[in-house]
């Protein structure tokens, strides 16, 4: 088990260099930072003298390496736009951006479990058809519709819950329900086949025939199974469901950090872009560490292999 | 006698159909006419008639442009966008997934490698980050678009290789002196193939679904070109007002997106294959 | 009618002052297929089991025997139903019993083994509390401590070692025997009157279905238990059924007490099923092969269902138009053919055969059987790197010197358990795998050493057949391209040299025409044959290539394999577990173990003079027909100790019976010790 964990943890080291080298390369194909750090107007000298003390003379890899350390003592640089270091505007902004994501990747599993839980045991097949149906179609609806399909419904016409902002629980509401859904039927229908699967097993047909009942044996012995696949694709997802908070954190006006990276990409500052794109996938990297470590928890295949 | 088509392959069908009329129909209309502003007309309703009776069968936008003009419009951007990005995506993800998995060893590990490296970077993030400093262009998002999306044709073409190699029918064919080129072209890539078309149907829909994002977010398709995502956008500031303005291109990309997932999910079932989460 | 009276008219057998455990009376099950057709896979079946006694109940694949004890669990799958016909559990009828009240009865009157004890245990429950779970279910106010201690117990009975520790361990700790001893320990928690064992052992190796066996029959003499052995081995029945009921495509075709049986089957589907059984004690030139295969429950001919496969129907009209019934001859016995009298005639005058060619046709001079070797295998070696846990390595030495000489027109079998290297073997041979030592001559010419283009040039007289009658086939393509692909490859395309590889294995130029996944199993394995004799090679490896297939269809495959090697002249390498086909194919023998070649000789020398105990171990575990009891003493003990930490000294040492301090020290060497060419690796060979 420790060795299992060592061998993540490496993993994950591993791609955090690999995330701080793709930001190196896309900082450097968005051209000279000296160039973007002064006014139009700079001499030359102006420039080499900026070159030279953020060290863009040395040789690519030196820069490379300069560019690591910085980036793992969290120093991306000056934001452009303020005058604050780039990685404190997007740390004030992860909270947010963390309660959003957790919320809904609860939303998410939460549906998926109970639904699916229902559609297992319920004996009306237009039952099970209608919850298929409605996952099916709301995975067809991007992020931003059916947030402002929300925002038509709850905020505009029923009045309800507020549209925009942070601060109260209700501001959660309409967000996480609109981020967390996104992936339900993709849960939904892993969920469903993963039990189907284990239905087929001799183990099920076992516990039958010691006399357990249906819903002991979805219960104690399937669900133990099942889960497992669920909780790995919902970690997997989490990139996605990330991803989806910039989205939906612009349609909401939430103050997370995903926002901040798209406001700052208009703004053309570059230093919160890498900071905010580095948070946010050491943060994914870090989730599914945990995922994984869960996952070995549960499963004794991969705890004592 | 079995029927042609499952019921999922109907709707698939009939979704489609209406998306082709849109795109393929529409602009060869005498009314088709997306970039037409008319100050007057502006945020006309559905069926709106303007003083001089122009009629507006899905209404006007904030410019008093043609509501219908501008979503095939757009829906013709999307198409191009998400065909190329396919395309380009099972291209790369068909070639590097094969390598890896018939030739394993250190090849597999960088692929793979790769692989996971792109995935602990959210899509939209890394999106957002290469068209803030690249810049937006049609052909830029589609290459973008395509390079990004490879991994999951690369891992599912992985996994089928790995289990495909150890086959009896390809150990026999490299017993009888076939070259890895001779299995990848008669076995593999044949045997692959199905499942990544079912692959690219769905991967289709997410692409569609990307790059509205984008441009929702004002980095994907620029104005005066329209893209459905830029069009929810401009609706969001007059929802209460004209609702149309962001519903209409968000059910344009629903019909599409969701066309193209049953058409998955029916040849899914068709072939009797598990999806590859 | 009272219900004795019902058992007493539909099977004579039954005394009618008792009242048998189960009793199954003229049912159908039937499937409803995805176009909506039904199909009746289990026919009119009807049988009695008796107190203490065990039923073997026989069949090839889909005969319909898992499915008839799946009725008497209440557990058939979606899709099947009972059609008509009653199941008595101790008189009280079960069939009209609810889901819920099934549960009462499941378990507790009556459990179940299933085949793959690797499924069987939930892999992620704890094996003690799976086994509570049992006990529990039909004893609610027993306490934890209880409980426990009664697993405890359970786990020793079925002879489980520090039954204390393993209760809280994880199924993927324990071997394949162990967890089938588990599943046995489940079974017998609550004392079932009956016990269904479907294929108990046949996931398991020799050695230790043996040990699984001896398991299940203490528990059951304990509590008396009756048993239905559901099996397709006719020795594992011969050896531990009182009573056998024969299926053959959804019916039973005959019922008779077990020696009664195979001393005189009267039905021919029975006949011909041990006539093509190849057995240890003798080896017959060919074997007798039941022709075609089972029909498609769709397609069952009208009439017997048996009838064109039949060697005394002989398209008389009435097999042909009407199907037989289940008729009584006599006490205790029961037949379902028209013509059953005319089957004793049928089998006495095919032994009256066999013996005539055994005793005075002197085996055909083969074409190339001139001395000549064709294939030299010397100290092969091959370590795998295991990861274990973390980030730590072992090494598993699955080949450790083997070497072996094959001449010309020659078979050689090489005979292991699993986890002895005869797979990896193959693959060496075949370079699939690299070696990691020795070397392999092909015709006096090494073969590890070339490269690209030659490699491929000279693999081509040196081919394989493999196990798997399913994968080996690629599903799209047709038949005549699977077979003109090494054509192909080597540029030397013609369609009739296809046609002729077509003819060579039975089957017509039209079949060519046809893709995989239309043949079945026995024709599929023609077809990777016809493939892998395209090029003209001279080595033929045939990696288990008979032992996925069903009795009968197995015969006709080493029938073929012996014609070809007749006209064409082949040298086999033969590779299998089941040493009964090996005795009947090879000339010499190569027993595996752990890696290591322990014994080679001729198949005679092995089989009449086994010098080594691991092969005596090997042959005293085989059931076979009529030889019960077998030497106890000679069978291997526990379980294959873990490859990656071999014991010292002699490897089987753990498990030999004649082990002493020496086998702990020195490594026994392969030699001969008394007479020339027959090789063995023990101290005590001579003993």
């Amino acid at each position: 088990m420790a060795g299992f964990v060592i061998k993540r943890l490496l993993q994950a080291v591993l791609t955090v260099i690999g995330v701080i080298t793709a930001a190196f390369f896309l900082t450097r194909l968005a051209g000279d930072p000296a160039a973007l750090l002064l006014p139009p107007e700079a001499t030359l000298e102006e420039t080499q003298r900026l070159r030279a003390a953020l060290g863009l003379d040395q040789p690519l890899f030196v820069q490379y390496l300069l560019f690591m350390g910085n980036a793992l003592k969290g120093d991306f640089g000056m934001s452009l736009r303020e005058s604050v270091p780039a990685m404190s505007l997007v740390l004030d902004r992860v909270p947010a951006t963390l309660e959003l994501a957790l919320s809904s990747f609860a939303v998410g599993v939460g549906l998926a479990f109970i639904l699916g839980i229902l559609m297992r045991m319920t004996r009306h097949n237009w039952v099970r058809d209608l919850i298929t149906w409605i996952a099916l179609a709301r995975q067809a609806i991007p992020v931003f519709s059916f947030g402002l399909v929300l925002i038509l419904i709850f905020s505009i016409w029923l009045k309800w819950l507020p549209s925009y902002g942070r601060g109260t629980p209700a501001h959660l509401v309409l967000p996480a329900l609109t981020l967390g859904t996104y992936e339900l039927a993709l849960y939904l229908r892993l969920f469903n086949s993963s039990l189907a699967a284990e239905q087929r097993n001799d183990y099920v047909r076992t516990a039958f025939a010691k006399g357990q009942g249906r819903i002991q044996v979805l219960l104690q012995h399937m669900l133990p199974n099942a889960l497992l696949p669920l909780v790995t694709v919902a970690g997997i997802n989490l990139g996605m469901l990330l991803g989806g908070t910039v989205v939906t954190e612009t349609v909401f006006s939430w103050p997370g950090a995903g926002r901040l990276i798209v406001q700052s990409v208009s703004q053309r500052d570059y230093p919160v872009i890498v900071a905010g794109v580095f948070v946010i996938s050491v943060m994914f990297v870090i989730i599914n560490l945990i995922v994984d470590v869960l996952y070995g928890v549960l499963d004794p295949r991969v705890r004592l292999a | 006698m079995k029927a042609r088509f499952s019921p999922l392959q109907t709707i698939a069908i009939l979704l489609l159909a209406v998306m082709a009329v849109l795109v393929i129909v529409v602009p060869l209309l005498p009314i088709y006419d997306p970039y037409g502003q008319n100050l007057s007309d502006s945020l006309l309703p559905i069926g709106g008639r303007s003083f001089n009776g122009h009629f507006y069968l899905l209404g006007t936008d904030t410019l008093g442009r043609d509501m219908l003009s501008r979503l095939a419009l757009a829906g013709q951007v999307s198409t191009l966008i998400g065909l190329s990005a396919v395309a380009v995506s099972l291209v790369i993800g068909v070639t590097l997934g094969l390598i890896a998995g018939y030739f394993r060893g250190p090849i597999e590990a960088i692929i793979m490698g790769l692989a996971d490296l792109q995935l602990s970077i959210p899509r939209v993030l890394l999106l957002i980050a290469v068209t803030a400093i690249v810049g937006p262009s049609v052909a830029g998002l589609a290459i973008i678009l395509g390079v990004t999306s490879w991994v999951s044709y690369g891992r599912v073409a992985r996994g089928m290789t790995l289990s495909l190699r150890e086959r009896e029918f390809i150990l026999s064919a490299r017993v009888q002196g076939a070259s890895a080129v001779w299995n990848i072209r008669q076995h593999l890539l044949p045997n692959v193939l199905p499942q990544m078309l079912i692959v690219a149907s769905y991967e289709f829909g997410m692409i569609i679904v990307l790059e509205a994002s984008l441009s929702y977010l004002g980095l994907g398709v620029q104005p005066p070109l329209p893209s459905w995502g830029m069009m929810v956008a401009e609706g969001q500031n007059y929802l209460a007002l004209a609702p149309h303005l962001a519903i209409m291109p968000s059910i344009a990309l629903f019909i599409l997106v969701i066309g193209f997932q049953f058409l998955s999910q029916a040849f899914t079932k068709e072939n009797d294959l598990e999806m590859v989460a | 009618m009272t219900d004795a009276a019902i058992a007493a008219e539909a099977t004579p057998t039954t005394a009618l002052d008792r009242v048998p455990v189960l009793s199954v009376h003229n049912l159908c099950i039937e499937v409803k297929t995805p176009d909506g057709e039904r199909v009746e896979l289990v026919r009119d079946v009807s049988f009695d089991v008796n107190e203490h006694e065990v039923l073997g109940l026989v069949g090839e694949s889909g005969s319909g025997k898992s499915l008839t004890m799946l009725a008497v669990l209440g557990l058939l799958g979606s899709g099947l139903r009972i059609v008509s016909g009653s199941i008595r559990l101790r008189g009280q009828e079960i069939t009209n019993l609810s889901f819920h009240e099934m549960q009462k009865i499941r378990g507790k009157a009556v459990s179940i083994i299933f085949q793959d004890p690797l499924t069987t245990l939930n892999p992620v429950l704890r094996v003690g509390k799976q086994v509570a779970e049992a006990i529990r279910l039909h004893n609610p106010d027993k306490g934890e401590a209880e409980i426990k201690a009664r697993v405890i117990e359970l786990l020793s009975l079925v002879g489980i070692p520090n039954p204390e520790r393993r209760y809280s361990q994880f199924p993927n700790e324990f071997s394949g025997g162990m967890r089938q001893r588990v599943v046995i320990a489940m079974a017998m928690a609550n004392e079932p009157d009956l016990l269904i064992a479907d294929e108990p052992t046949t996931a398991l190796d020799v050695t230790i279905q043996a040990q699984v066996m001896e398991v299940l029959a203490e528990v059951r003499a304990r509590t008396g238990a009756a048993m239905v052995l559901i099996t397709h081995d006719l020795g594992l029945v011969s050896e531990y059924a009182d009573r056998l009921a024969v299926m053959y495509s959804g019916r039973i075709v005959e019922q008779a007490p077990s020696a009664e049986l195979f001393a005189s089957p009267r039905h021919p589907y029975t006949a011909g099923l041990i006539a093509s059984l190849p057995q240890l004690e003798r080896k017959v030139e060919t074997l007798y092969s039941i022709p075609g295969f089972v029909p498609d429950p769709r397609k069952r001919p009208t009439g017997c269902a048996f009838a064109p496969r039949c060697a005394i129907a002989n398209g008389r009209p009435l097999c042909l138009s009407q199907s037989p019934d289940l008729e009584s001859i006599g006490a205790n016995r029961a037949v379902a053919c028209h013509y059953s009298a005319e089957t004793a005639a049928w089998s006495t005058a095919y032994q009256a055969k066999l013996e005539n060619v055994a005793t005075e046709t002197p085996l055909p001079v083969r074409k190339q059987g001139d001395g000549t070797t064709v294939l030299r295998a010397s100290n092969l070696s091959k370590v795998f790197t295991v990861r274990g846990k973390g980030l730590q390595r072992s090494k598993l030495y699955a080949l450790r010197n083997v070497s072996f000489d094959l001449k010309a027109g020659k078979t050689l079998g090489i005979v292991g358990e699993s986890g002895s290297g005869k797979s990896t073997l193959a693959r060496v041979l075949l370079r699939l795998a690299e070696a990691g030592g020795g070397e392999v001559y092909l015709n006096g010419s090494p073969l590890f050493s070339l490269r690209g283009r030659e490699l491929r040039q000279r693999r081509r007289d040196l081919q394989v057949v493999f196990q798997d009658p399913y994968s080996s086939l690629d599903p799209r393509m047709k038949i005549h391209d699977v077979i003109a692909e090494p054509l192909r490859i080597a540029g030397s395309y013609s369609a009739e040299r296809v046609n002729q590889l077509l003819e060579h294995v039975g089957l017509t130029a039209a079949a060519g025409q046809r893709r995989s996944p239309e043949f079945s199993g026995g024709q599929r394995q023609r077809i990777a044959i016809a493939r892998s004799l395209a090029l003209n090679p001279d080595v033929l490896i045939l990696d288990e290539a008979v032992s996925a297939l069903d009795v009968s269809i197995q015969a006709q495959i080493i029938n073929l394999l012996k014609k070809l090697q007749q006209d064409l002249g082949l040298t086999y390498v033969f590779i299998s577990h089941d040493l009964s086909v090996v005795r009947h194919i090879c000339d010499e023998i190569a027993v595996m173990y752990l890696g290591r070649v322990i014994e080679y000789a001729s198949t005679e020398a092995v089989f009449s003079t086994p010098a080594h105990p691991y092969t005596r171990g090997l042959l005293a575990a085989i059931p076979r027909i009529g030889m019960w009891p077998h030497g106890k003493g000679l069978l291997a003990r526990g379980d294959l100790p873990n490859p990656m930490k071999p014991p010292s000294g002699c490897a089987f040492r753990t498990r030999c019976p004649m082990a002493t301090a020496l086998c702990a020290e020195n490594e026994p060497v392969l030699s001969d010790h008394a007479e020339t060419s027959h090789l063995s690796a023990c101290h005590f060979a001579l003993a």
